[in-house]
């Protein structure tokens, strides 16, 4: 079956949480909406709102300081709910490994896919989400 | 720009204070200056500098020296003649204080906050030192850029006070 | 034009969540009457962790305080580690620095116009100039390797060559930008939204911008003609001919007008680079465990958002003893609360946007109506909304 007729049998929604950091992975992911890529034609559809949510999308290092309101979307999120940590940031810690105030996205949530890269590029970035939604039946 | 025009600056500044209230001056570079003078001629200092041309507060950085807390203004003359002049203090280890200048400058109490944020240096009669870059909910006491503060600590402190 | 569902996902959409917030604004009825500020959401402890890194880990580190101007860091962060090793750069890795640098001006100044686009309710805009902006970030690539954190510039030089091929390739998409660019320029003179929204709104006088030490295209909007490329000359902007962009307006539309001239002027900027250019080595290789002699330097850019400065103090090992960096928004932090002062509630969004902070997390802005008392929280989406709407409703 051709992608774009899977991507219509179902829209998952898809939320975003930046957690800190240098916003380059946001800003790529911005870019992946915009025309040129173009993430709404696989039928990921960015929302606002957990409450309706199938997949949280985690940019950034995680400062303690955000680490529980990132906690508290997840909980917001219906079941089945999947995580994906996007940039080695997320991932890691990335460059900011070892500075007092970075946790890590695995220290507050299970995590489904990891998209690393630095930031990784908008077609990286909508592989990585793609692809974890195919493995997921959507 | 010659050195001769850095050079009358210091001069000018000496002048205006106090030989002896200038500890030591060097010019490294153009467009280059350091002055460190006394504390308890900040106030002095910063006014002549402001009103000769150096009235833009580019930043104020703190620096733990082991035996007290160097806090160096850097002030900019702007335009084309463009020079930064970095004005140092010293301050002491327990109880820091300086008077803020934000009195002669307005721009400069953000940078007073971070300072004191982050050393501890209270800044007298500043008119709002709430915290600006540390996060709500920081521990008591731990100022994170003080050498006596490794980073393993601040990460165990601040793991302690979050119950994890 | 019509109201959309789309939203830029630069956070979370959870008023009811006991959160920090990035800006505290005291309001009595539609009118701001002050502002104030918090930043602890996106601490992360760089300059101590600098203290316990190697000069060049160093790098890579404070290329990512920001991932908007993360050249910007990068040059003023080996300019600040070279003069304290006394060392020079070749000619031509300076050019190279120039260049990667106007381009992020280029990059930096068309994402920030996609955003006020988003943030006065133009959608459309917003696509069309992020679409452009690909230009410019295809050209990052193809010079450094990745369209963020190019890591152009290393100590001693920098890491890659522009080869002959590639000066066409970037002349190219400078002429496409260019026209692009021109025609937003059009657009943004002649468009009323943006007018309506932009004109006497969030003003600062000079005055103010002066006192509150103001920098960059926000100062230079109102009037103050500084920029430390022309002030404090660094790598070969002192042989480049170049004008500094002002404007007279003190509002909203004038740090429009002004970042979209400088988008003009970089791209001549870049054009006159790749023209002279001179060969040679891109430089001078030093050992990742290099030592820096006792020195303490001041170092300016001017960075997209303004002035920058790292300031460094070395005492002979191979990690900086300490490491300060002041980024150019914290500059115009007082800037920006004086400036929401007596506009309205619907104004907020778009005089915040017009300083260009970096896109950050936490984008909580908490409200208190001094007569009331009555507090509330909104996210940024819901401010941006509200500004929109309140705008149709009230022009």
């Amino acid at each position: 079956m051709g992608i774009v007729n899977w991507a219509r049998t179902r829209s998952p929604w898809v939320i975003h949480f930046s957690t800190g950091g240098c916003n380059g992975c946001d800003i790529e992911l911005v870019a992946a909406l915009t025309p040129r890529f173009d993430i709404e034609r696989f039928g990921a559809l960015l929302k606002g709102s957990p409450r309706h949510a199938d997949v949280l999308l985690v940019t950034g290092a995680v400062t303690r300081q955000v680490r529980d309101r990132l906690i508290r979307i997840y909980e917001q999120m219906p079941e089945p709910k999947f995580v994906v940590a996007i940039g080695s940031c997320a991932i890691s810690g990335g460059v900011f490994q070892g500075c007092y105030n970075v946790t890590g996205v695995d220290n507050a949530l299970p995590v489904d896919a990891y998209i690393p890269g630095c930031p990784p590029k908008p077609e990286a970035i909508i592989d990585g989400i793609v692809k974890l939604l195919k493995k997921l039946g959507y | 720009m010659e050195r001769e025009d850095h050079v009358k600056i210091v001069e000018a500044l000496k002048l205006d204070i106090g030989d002896e209230n200038v500890i030591n001056w060097k010019i490294p570079r153009a467009r280059r200056i350091f002055v460190t003078v006394k504390a308890d001629k900040l106030i002095d200092a910063v006014k002549h500098l402001a009103e000769n041309g150096f009235g833009h507060v580019t930043t104020i950085s703190g620096v733990d020296v082991g035996d007290g807390i160097e806090v160096v203004y850097h002030l900019t003359r702007r335009g084309r003649e463009s020079i930064t002049l970095s004005l140092k203090v010293k301050t002491d280890m327990k109880n820091s204080s300086l008077p803020t200048i934000s009195g002669i400058i307005p721009g400069a109490s953000i940078y007073e906050r971070e300072v004191h944020d982050l050393l501890g240096v209270n800044f007298k009669e500043h008119p709002n030192l709430a915290p600006l870059v540390i996060p709500d909910n920081w521990p008591e006491g731990i100022r994170p850029l003080l050498k006596k503060w490794k980073v393993e600590e601040i990460r165990k402190r601040l793991a302690e006070n979050e119950g994890d | 034009m019509k109201e959309t569902e789309f939203i830029i996902p630069v956070g979370p959409q959870h008023p009811a969540l006991k959160e920090p917030e990035k800006f505290l604004i005291k309001v009595d009825g539609e009118y701001v009457v002050d502002a104030d500020v918090r930043m602890g959401y996106n601490h992360r402890g760089i300059e101590k962790a600098m203290e316990s890194r190697t000069y060049l880990q160093g790098l890579y580190l404070v290329e990512r305080i920001c991932g908007i101007c993360s050249c910007a860091h990068t040059t003023c962060y080996t300019q600040c580690i070279e003069e304290a090793m006394g060392l020079e750069i070749p000619e031509r890795a300076k050019y190279i620095r120039v260049i990667t640098a106007e381009l992020e001006r280029i990059h930096s100044h068309l994402l920030w116009l996609g955003i006020a686009a988003h943030e006065v309710g133009f959608d459309t805009l917003f696509f069309y100039i992020w679409r452009d902006r690909e230009v410019v970030m295809d050209l990052l690539e193809l010079i450094s390797g990745n369209r963020v954190h190019y890591a152009m510039p290393t100590i001693g030089g920098v890491r890659r060559d522009i080869p002959p091929e590639k000066v066409n390739e970037i002349k190219k998409g400078c002429n496409v930008l260019e026209k692009r660019t021109k025609y937003y320029k059009e657009l943004i003179l002649n468009e009323k939204t943006i007018h309506n929204r932009g004109d006497g709104v969030g003003v600062l006088t000079p005055k103010e911008a002066v006192a509150l030490c103001t920098v960059g295209p926000v100062a230079r909007a109102s009037g103050i003609n500084t920029d430390v490329r022309a002030d404090d000359p660094y790598l070969v902007y002192d042989e480049i001919p170049f004008n500094v962009i002002t404007y007279d307006g003190c509002d909203v539309t004038s740090r429009i007008l002004v970042r979209v001239d400088e988008v003009l002027e970089s791209i001549n900027i870049v054009r006159y680079c790749l023209d002279h250019m001179p060969d040679g080595p891109i430089r001078k290789v030093v050992s990742p465990l290099m030592r820096v002699p006792e020195a303490e330097v001041v170092s300016l850019v001017e960075a997209p958002r303004g002035e920058l400065i790292h300031y460094t103090r070395s005492n002979g090992g191979m990690k900086p003893y300490r490491h300060k960096v002041r980024a150019p928004t914290l500059g115009n932090i007082l800037a920006v609360c004086e400036m929401l002062k007596g506009g309205y509630i619907a104004d907020v969004p778009i005089v915040i946007a017009g300083i260009d902070p970096c896109l950050c997390c936490a984008d909580r802005i908490a409200f208190v109506d001094v007569n009331t008392d009555k507090r509330w929280v909104w996210t940024d989406e819901q401010l941006r909304r509200y500004g929109v709407k309140w705008y149709q409703q009230n022009s």
